[in-house]
């Protein structure tokens, strides 16, 4: 049996019917690990604490020599992939396309290069791969790596690349980010992400304050950079001339805050969830105020200055609403569909499950632009409101794979928009007017930081948990500007002062995106600003008694007939059990007594449990992990890749006092969780077992077999029926290491 | 679509919002109707006005909260309270008062609340809650000001109210049977038996530095250092 399924024995005898079945790699590893080789893997469990003999160092230092080979390789191979690629474009562009058809039929096979049948999609992976190559090559030094933010990273790359070009001749149609492809394929994935990552709790705490900045800041900032801006250009410090509508038409769309930037600086910074949520939830709703701005000012300046009548200025007010409460609506309605759909869904057409949670917002997103509302707020309204019974119907797995698809399309779509940042920054025609840059940079910055101060002043009548100084300081460094702004510039209709707005906007991105994004995190450090509390750390009883408080406040809001916001969200749940979830989620009816009225939702008491299990899961692993950190350095001599059951039994006669608790420990929590599970299952109706789906075409059907096989075997005896026995012989029969003990039954587990 | 069209939409928007909030207006109309009659009664009685304000100074001196805050209590006080000592010619709440909340007896831990609120104010056993426990209890919840130090309102003094709310018979610890009957009101009868005991056994694990099988009072504390009690215990609007 493989060390790495034993979580998954325990789990699944733990859980029982709530069929929770963590893989172990999805729990403990980040993203990292799947670009650092097998010998850096080992480098990093190597215990620097334990004492090191001669023979470890040597082979240490061997092996972190082959791992900067491996990324020295990995660099060259970089270098060649560009300039395969500089050539064969500028091949491309320098010689004509070749004729495919050819008067007289070749005499023998001849082996021709096929460039026009595959150029589009091979354009698109390539970007798309020497973008996420980039970003490896990045980390590659530690501490550059996390100086500088990935963005800012790729802008410079994107610039590097741009040069390359230009200098190779090649033809501008190849690198030029248009518009709707921005709009309609690159955006879409990155809020989705963000939507349906958003900590809904925080946000829903922090809600007034989110919409105060978004709305009401943006309105501010729109207004008063707007207002500098005219001045500044009826005195004449500027070189090109715009009217008012023009000029306010800039401000709308450089004073919005960007969703895209903000995730790609504020997730490596870890900073507070609170904080975060607000910076964050502004980006995102103020797309409603930046878009009805947009369109306003576009619609004003395409009537003239001189057609205006008052209920054209009253239309434009109005018009907020509709854009921002029709996206919402529609997003809703989207999440209702998505959530209904996906209840119907059962083990057998399981796989169309992730499509559903794909598409349907996807779909939201493209409906809203069709009605002309924000399509933004669609998209994250769907994901928020979907998640909850999403999670619900479909199997762990599928949740867990869902979750990496988006955020590796998300960190495509995000790596893609900054290359071509960088890239549009060279090779476009740029039109520089110092004064204009300066002065727009400057009023950005002063009138945010005026409008936080001033909002936070405001709310802080208002709020519980207060915004320090520090925090508001933060809050206006962190209004930074990205891809949309720029996205929005280039689709304005050709004015005279066009270019110099492109110009501005892109210099305004790269200053908040490079400078700021790469002095927030110091600043943080600086600042001593609370981090983000690590939710690995919070124990089972924290959880418990945050639920515990919530209902106590609940209790006091009834008795002082206040209505709170703990009440709402009583009520909200209410609701949510009563009405919502018999609808859109496919919650196995328990049969208890009818009379008895369900006094608590059960969504708190599954979030309780299936936080427990988590815990149990990870405190379980890191168990493992010790094993596998001290087997790993008593058998250094051996490769790495050795069974799970021979690492045990070795370390275990091999061990001194320092391993001895952590066996027992691990052992204890085998047998009281399989004792207790076993109880439980005498006692109790067998529940139905779940098959995962295979790692090859042959296991699957094999399983499936077995599946229907041991469902006979079930009637004769219970304990065979036990999940963790199910599991444990189905990993037999698809086991890939060859020394496999098999394990059956309580008993069998070693005992010291 | 039109310009006009726009209009619609927000009108329905606003109507609604003002629609939904009608009802707290009148609850609030309600209560100020009953109070505007309990007081013409008390005034019958004797109390005067001028007392009541004293009253309501020591009370805000005593407790920590503001005058504004303890005149809204009051109101709720007077509002709920239905019986009246005869001697002191003071209003108490019983039991009955408090399950005259309709919400409070759906929460699981209501009962515990109320509990609490007679244990605190109780010596004998009359099972009675003047306005000064009321008060006492409230301010339990009160946002901690940090320039203001008070005995009844800090991080030690919220602690030990929620740690008293689990611990009713006062032993000053909690054992597990105490624990798990809680944690099964909380959760609900949708679980098992066995995940619950497995739920409330990891937590005494967890908690129970000593494993002596009940946690007290400082394990407790040690238990919570993490998390912002003095955020998520207390209400804006107490000041």
């Amino acid at each position: 049996m493989d060390i790495a399924s034993i979580p998954n024995a325990i789990i699944d005898t733990f859980s029982g019917e709530t069929a929770i079945n963590y893989d172990a790699v999805s729990i403990t590893s980040n993203v990292d690990y799947l670009f650092y080789s097998p010998s850096d893997m080992l480098c990093r469990w190597q215990p620097r604490y334990f004492s090191i003999g001669w023979i470890q160092t040597r082979l240490m230092a061997s092996q972190e020599r082959r791992r900067y080979r491996d990324l020295r390789a990995l660099g060259i191979f970089f270098f060649v992939l560009v300039s395969i690629f500089g050539t064969t474009y500028a091949n491309e562009s320098l010689t004509e396309t070749s004729d495919g058809l050819t008067s007289d039929a070749p005499k023998h096979f001849t082996w021709t290069f096929n460039w026009d049948h595959v150029e589009a999609t091979y354009t698109v992976t390539l970007w798309i791969l020497l973008a996420s190559v980039a970003k490896i090559l990045f980390h590659v030094n530690k501490t550059f790596g996390d100086a500088l933010p990935d963005s800012a990273c790729l802008i410079v790359v994107g610039c590097i690349l741009g040069a390359l070009l230009t200098y190779f001749n090649v033809s501008r149609e190849f690198f030029n980010l248009d518009s709707t492809v921005f709009f309609l394929y690159l955006l879409p994935p990155i809020v989705f992400d963000a939507g349906y990552f958003m900590p809904n709790r925080a946000l829903f705490e922090n809600i007034e304050s989110v919409m105060l900045f978004a709305i009401v800041g943006t309105i501010f900032n729109t207004i008063t950079i707007g207002a500098t801006l005219y001045y500044c250009g009826m005195a004449g410090f500027f070189g090109v001339e715009f009217n008012l509508f023009e000029i306010m038409l800039f401000a709308a769309l450089i004073s919005a805050v960007d969703p895209v930037a903000v995730i790609a600086v504020f997730e490596e910074t870890n900073v507070n969830v609170n904080l975060f949520v607000n910076v964050f939830g502004e980006a995102i709703f103020n797309d409603g105020v930046a878009i009805v701005l947009y369109t306003m000012f576009l619609k004003f300046g395409q009537i003239g200055v001189d057609n205006m009548h008052a209920s054209d200025y009253v239309a434009g007010g109005a018009s907020f609403f509709v854009i921002a409460l029709g996206g919402v609506l529609i997003g809703l309605v989207f999440a209702f569909i998505v959530s209904f759909i996906t209840r119907f869904i059962t083990p057998s057409t399981r796989v169309v499950a992730p499509v559903f949670i794909f598409l349907f917002p996807y779909l939201s997103y493209l409906t809203a632009e069709a009605c002309s509302v924000s399509s933004i707020l669609a998209i994250v309204t769907c994901g928020i409101f979907m998640k909850e019974y999403v999670k619900q119907n479909i199997t762990h797995e599928a949740t867990i794979s869902v979750k990496y698809f988006t955020k590796m399309i998300a960190q495509c779509a995000e790596t893609v928009v900054f290359v071509f940042l960088g890239l549009s920054t060279v090779t476009s025609e740029h039109q520089w007017d110092w004064a204009f840059i300066a002065i727009t940079i400057a009023s950005c910055l002063i009138f945010r930081t005026i409008g936080v101060i001033v909002q936070c002043a405001f709310l802080n009548l208002f709020r519980k948990k207060k915004f320090t100084a520090i925090d508001q300081f933060m809050l206006a460094y962190g209004g930074l500007r990205g891809a949309i702004a720029f996205g929005l510039v280039v689709s304005m209709p050709l004015i005279a002062a066009k270019k110099m707005f492109v110009t501005t906007t892109m210099a305004v991105i790269i200053f908040t995106v490079g400078f700021q994004g790469t002095t927030i995190k110091p600043l943080v450090k600086k600042l001593r600003i609370e981090l983000k509390n690590d939710e690995a750390d919070e124990s089972v009883i924290e959880k418990v008694y945050t639920c515990y408080f919530d209902m106590m406040m609940t209790c006091i809001e009834n008795v002082t007939g206040q209505k709170g916001s703990n009440d709402f969200r009583e009520k909200y749940e209410i609701f949510n059990q009563k009405v919502l979830r018999p609808i859109l989620t496919n919650h196995p009816k328990k049969d208890h007594d009818p009379n008895v009225e369900k006094k608590v939702s059960p969504i708190q008491s599954e979030n309780l449990i299936r936080k427990c299990a988590k815990i149990t899961l990870r405190e379980t692993l890191d168990s493992i992990n010790i094993h596998r950190k001290i087997s790993f350095h008593k058998t250094a001599k051996e490769t790495p890749v050795a069974t799970g059951a021979k690492e045990v039994v070795r370390t275990r006669t091999a061990s001194g006092s320092e391993v001895g608790i952590s066996v027992n420990e691990l052992e204890n929590l085998f047998s009281a969780i399989l004792d207790k599970k076993l109880r439980e299952v005498t006692l109790a109706q067998p529940v139905e077992t779940h098959t995962d789906i295979g790692d090859d075409y042959y296991n699957q059907t094999v399983q499936h077999n077995q599946q229907s096989a041991s469902d006979l075997d079930l009637r004769r005896t219970e304990i065979s029926h036990d999940p963790a026995i199910t599991n444990l012989r189905r990993q037999k029969r698809g086991a890939s290491s060859p020394n496999v003990h098999l394990v059956t039954g309580a008993s069998a587990f070693p005992r010291l | 679509m039109r310009v006009e069209a726009y209009f619609i939409p927000t009108i329905c928007v606003f109507s609604y919002l003002l629609i939904s909030k009608i009802h707290i207006y009148n609850g609030y109309c309600k209560t100020a109707r009953r109070n505007m009659g309990t007081i013409a009664f008390f005034d019958i009685m004797g109390s005067s006005l001028s007392t009541s304000n004293e009253r309501f100074k020591e009370l805000s001196a005593q407790s920590g909260l503001s005058i504004s805050s303890i005149k809204m209590l009051n109101d709720r006080f007077l509002t709920l309270a239905t019986h009246q000592d005869k001697t002191l010619k003071e209003p108490f709440m019983t039991v009955s008062d408090f399950e005259s909340i309709p919400e409070l007896l759906k929460n699981p831990l209501g009962p515990r609340l109320i509990d609490a609120f007679f244990a605190v104010a109780d010596a004998e056993q009359q099972k009675r809650v003047y306005f000064a426990d009321f008060v006492r209890v409230i301010s339990h919840f009160r946002p901690i000001d940090k320039n203001v130090h008070h005995p009844w309102n800090s991080r030690e003094a919220k602690l030990k109210f929620a740690f008293t709310m689990y611990d009713l018979n006062k032993s000053g610890t909690i054992t597990k049977d105490e624990f798990t009957e809680i944690l099964k009101k909380m959760i609900g009868d949708n679980v098992s038996a066995a995940k619950v005991d497995s739920i409330a056994e990891r937590t005494m694990r967890e908690t129970d530095g000593d494993s002596d099988g009940s946690i007290t009072f400082q394990e407790f504390c040690k238990a919570m250092e993490k998390t912002d009690i003095e955020q998520k215990m207390s209400f804006r609007f107490l000041t």
